[in-house]
């Protein structure tokens, strides 16, 4: 009796810890970092150039999804699940290359056969400080930044990883919806944030944003 | 016209330089072989790296503190008081059980034999030891700080910044990456300490400059306050800019002539 009883409850701590592993997470937070080549690398093209129309490259593009939202709500009800299907989105990309009164040919937003706005990539200085070395890449479009990305971001410790995975873009966002490199520190990320914001600093210097 | 003799002598697997104002021609050599004799010593009784040091006879359990120099046991009592002093953050004690008085020990050795040096009669005198530098007299002398980025000799690399020693301050030590990467654990968690990249602390004894500058490196800004309250000056080297140039910061006295 003691002994059914027994395996009972270590059946039952078994089945809990089962359920409970099955439920973890598994994947530490990671951060993609780009590589360090020659700036007009593959990243140029793969951003803003891949039609949004046609589906048939699987790119990871996350610069499109964030330009849509805001521009969409007002005049398209379309469902924002498919970005790729959405055509608003087509204009939204492109949109603020026309405001922002550039006179290059690429101001024809409506216009898709034109599929190469004018972006570069600008990379900042290498800062280090002693939780590692931090450079930043971003993509200038039109004067404008539309993305930012992490070069090096501090050490390969799983501290510094799961810290950099979400720091990093936290402060993407917040240049990209700022349009500057002096943004808030994001808090936890008090080595990263100084360091990676004064290497964006160098490339927007660089770009003469 | 004061005649400066200058040489290097190695011990600890590491150059020291010494520099005499004004010696005695006939006592020069005498002082520096005490000077050097002195070191090779320290590295004998403390050396971690031999098999045969008494320190590492004694972590072995191969012989106890009172069969050993009394210097061991002085500078592992040392230690001990350093760490009280800095509320923890020198610490002997490593993450894997043994106890390495490194962090003192050089600037213990230098600070020990040169008292040698005053056999030479020079008037002044400087000893540069790797990265701290003890001076004697009067006479100001004006010291390069090396950029934590430069590894190896960092003799003729862009400075971070100058100091004067001699008067007030006659000892300076500094600690960091730049030469040995990751050496300093913080004292919490046990782990490789990424507080700063590098430290600075001026003052007059190098055992505790050398001491105070591990600590704020190892444990971080909470103990800067205390090494203040001890009148010693330090530099603290925060990160990079993007310009190439440093956040930095100093203590009110620090003694900067940039």
């Amino acid at each position: 009796m003691r002994a059914s009883r027994a395996v009972m409850v270590a059946g039952g701590c078994a089945a809990i810890v089962g359920a409970g592993w099955a439920a973890s997470p598994k994947e530490l937070p990671t951060l993609d970092l780009v590589a360090p080549a020659s700036p007009d690398a593959s990243p140029t093209t793969a951003e803003p150039s891949a039609s949004p129309t046609a589906s048939e490259s699987p790119v990871p593009q996350p610069t499109p999804s964030v330009t849509c939202e805001p521009d969409d709500s007002g005049d398209d009800e379309d469902d924002d699940k498919d970005f790729a299907e959405d055509d608003d989105c087509a204009i939204a990309t492109p949109e603020p290359v026309a405001t922002t009164a550039d006179p290059a040919p690429t101001a024809t937003a409506t216009e898709q056969a034109d599929p190469e706005p004018a972006s570069s990539t600008v990379d900042g200085p290498v800062v280090s400080n002693a939780r590692g070395d931090f450079q930043a890449r971003i993509t200038v479009t039109g004067g404008e930044v539309t993305d930012v990305q992490a070069i090096a971001a501090g050490t390969q410790d799983a501290q510094s990883v799961q810290i950099n995975a979400r720091a990093i873009p936290e402060l993407r966002e917040k240049v990209l919806a700022a349009q500057t490199w002096d943004v808030e520190a994001v808090s936890g990320a008090s080595y990263t944030s100084p360091a990676f914001t004064e290497s964006l600093r160098g490339a927007f210097e660089e770009a003469g944003l | 016209m004061t005649e400066t003799f200058r040489t290097t002598v190695h011990a600890m697997a590491m150059p020291f330089v010494v520099e005499l104002d004004d010696a005695d021609p006939l006592e020069v050599d005498g002082a520096l072989a005490q000077f050097h004799a002195g070191l090779v010593w320290a590295d004998e009784v403390f050396s971690l790296w031999k098999e045969h040091s008494y320190l590492s006879g004694y972590l072995r359990g191969d012989l106890t503190l009172d069969e050993a120099p009394h210097e061991l046991r002085e500078v592992l009592e040392a230690c001990e008081w350093y760490r009280e002093q800095t509320g923890g953050g020198f610490d002997a004690r490593r993450k894997d059980g043994v106890l390495d008085p490194t962090g003192l020990v050089k600037g213990w050795a230098v600070a020990r034999a040169s008292r040698h040096l005053r056999a030479a009669r020079a008037a002044d005198w400087m000893v540069g030891a790797s990265g701290d530098v003890l001076v004697a007299g009067n006479r100001p002398r004006r010291i390069g700080i090396a950029d934590p980025r430069v590894s190896g000799d960092p003799t003729g690399t862009p400075v971070v910044d100058v100091v004067e020693l001699g008067g007030a301050f006659t000892a300076l030590a500094t600690s960091g990456g730049a030469q040995v990467v990751d050496h300093i654990w913080d004292p919490v968690t046990g782990e490789t300490a990424r507080h700063y990249m590098q430290v600075s602390v001026a003052g007059r004894d190098l055992t505790e400059c050398d001491a105070w500058a591990t600590a704020i490196a190892g444990a971080g800004p909470r103990v800067v306050a205390a090494a203040l309250e001890r009148g010693l000056e330090v530099l603290l080297i925060a990160g990079g800019r993007f310009d190439g140039t440093y956040d930095a910061q100093t203590s009110p006295g620090w003694p900067s002539v940039r």
